[in-house]
């Protein structure tokens, strides 16, 4: 019965914790980025996954990673993300494939001019009939990178990834294993 | 209410003049060009844009310590390195030569050295450095364009060896750069 109670308790911490710390729902930036490319994209899209991990999902993500024994690298670079938002968005079951459904180039530079106003730094843009990316930077005054984020529409799916951290290593890695040409697509 | 007003227009120049400290580091080198808005000029496909300030570069500098000397040397003294590429088609071929021809104009009567001019078969290609008073390369700038092929326009800022620039294109995979090194064996 002790037993029994302290789980209640500690599942009920947990709770709290997760939505005081904004978790599993993106934020407003993070909703409104999302909006735009899935009306450019013609709102041919539909949510598959969306959620958001704050610090303290990141917190026990952490510990998950580090006592599965894996790869040193890969902790190093997760123990340095505060916070992660993911959207997956499938194409509609109802909408042929062979329609070019991505946004277009003009639709699309619209959304990166937004991003720039919002105090990001357009890293690398890419822009192909099927397939439209882009990776934004935020520095802090250290110029440290702080945030990452990462557009990704094709004609199967739209993916929007933010990251939150230390981002530096992260930078560093992505560099190395895609180059720049390739960063933005094959994300 | 005036030291209010007063005191809120001070914030807000604050604000205005320290948002635009960080991308003025560069755009007041001698070395940097600004192309304009060549966005308008993309016809939709094929199109990659990159962007690599100081601290990026730094950042990319990082990854190659070991055995990698004489790259880390080459990113060490760059400020910038910005790339854009988009295909040429009927649409905007005769804006894009219009535009080359225009930047010829500007870079040369800016003290700027045309080092390469190739014509062949339609295909343009002109590549320009910037030297200081000690003769160190301190700008280069890369145009090239194709009917029916690519445009390409590159800027990069910094201390530059011509000799190893063409790594940057082999360990970023940024498109279009290589061409600096192979136009400069051909002449």
């Amino acid at each position: 019965m002790k037993t029994l109670r302290i789980s209640g308790i500690i599942l009920l911490l947990l709770a709290v914790s997760f939505l005081s710390a904004g978790c599993f729902d993106v934020n407003s930036n993070f909703r409104n980025v999302r909006n735009h490319l899935l009306k450019a994209a013609g709102s041919k899209y539909e949510k598959d996954q969306e959620f958001a991990l704050g610090s303290v999902s990141m917190a026990v993500v952490k510990q998950v990673v580090k006592s599965s024994h894996d790869d040193k690298q890969n902790i190093e670079l997760i123990k340095n993300i505060s916070g992660l938002q993911l959207g997956i968005y499938k194409k509609k079951n109802d909408v042929g494939k062979a329609e070019t459904d991505v946004p277009d180039a003009e639709s699309f530079n619209e959304i990166c001019r937004m991003m720039e106003k919002g105090g990001y730094i357009k890293m690398v843009r890419s822009i192909n009939k099927n397939e439209v990316s882009a990776v934004f930077l935020k520095l802090n005054k250290q110029q440290n990178l702080t945030k990452m984020l990462v557009i990704s529409v094709n004609q199967n799916e739209l993916v929007l990834i933010d990251i939150a951290g230390n981002l530096d290593r992260l930078f560093e890695t992505a560099l190395r294993d895609k180059g720049l040409g390739k960063l933005a697509i094959k994300y | 209410m005036k030291k209010l007003i007063n005191m809120l227009m001070f914030c807000v120049a604050l604000l205005y003049t320290s948002s635009f400290a960080q991308n003025a580091d560069y755009k007041n080198e001698p070395g940097y060009i600004d192309f304009g808005d060549l966005s308008s000029m993309e016809s939709g496909d094929n199109v990659t844009e990159v962007t690599l300030d100081e601290k990026l570069l730094k950042l990319a500098a990082g990854f190659q310590k070991k055995g990698h000397q004489e790259f880390n040397n080459l990113l060490s003294g760059l400020k910038l390195v910005k790339v854009n590429s988009f295909a040429v088609s009927p649409k905007n071929e005769e804006r894009v030569y219009n535009k080359m021809k225009s930047l010829d104009q500007e870079l040369t009567r800016n003290n700027w050295s045309r080092i390469v001019k190739t014509r062949e078969h339609g295909s343009n290609a002109n590549v320009y450095i910037k030297t200081n008073g000690n003769n160190n390369v301190v700008g280069l700038v890369v145009t090239t364009v194709s009917p029916k092929g690519e445009a390409s326009f590159i800027n990069i800022v910094g201390n530059i060896d011509l000799e190893t620039i063409s790594s940057l294109s082999e360990n970023f995979n940024i498109p279009s750069l290589d061409s600096v090194g192979h136009n400069r064996k051909r002449h």
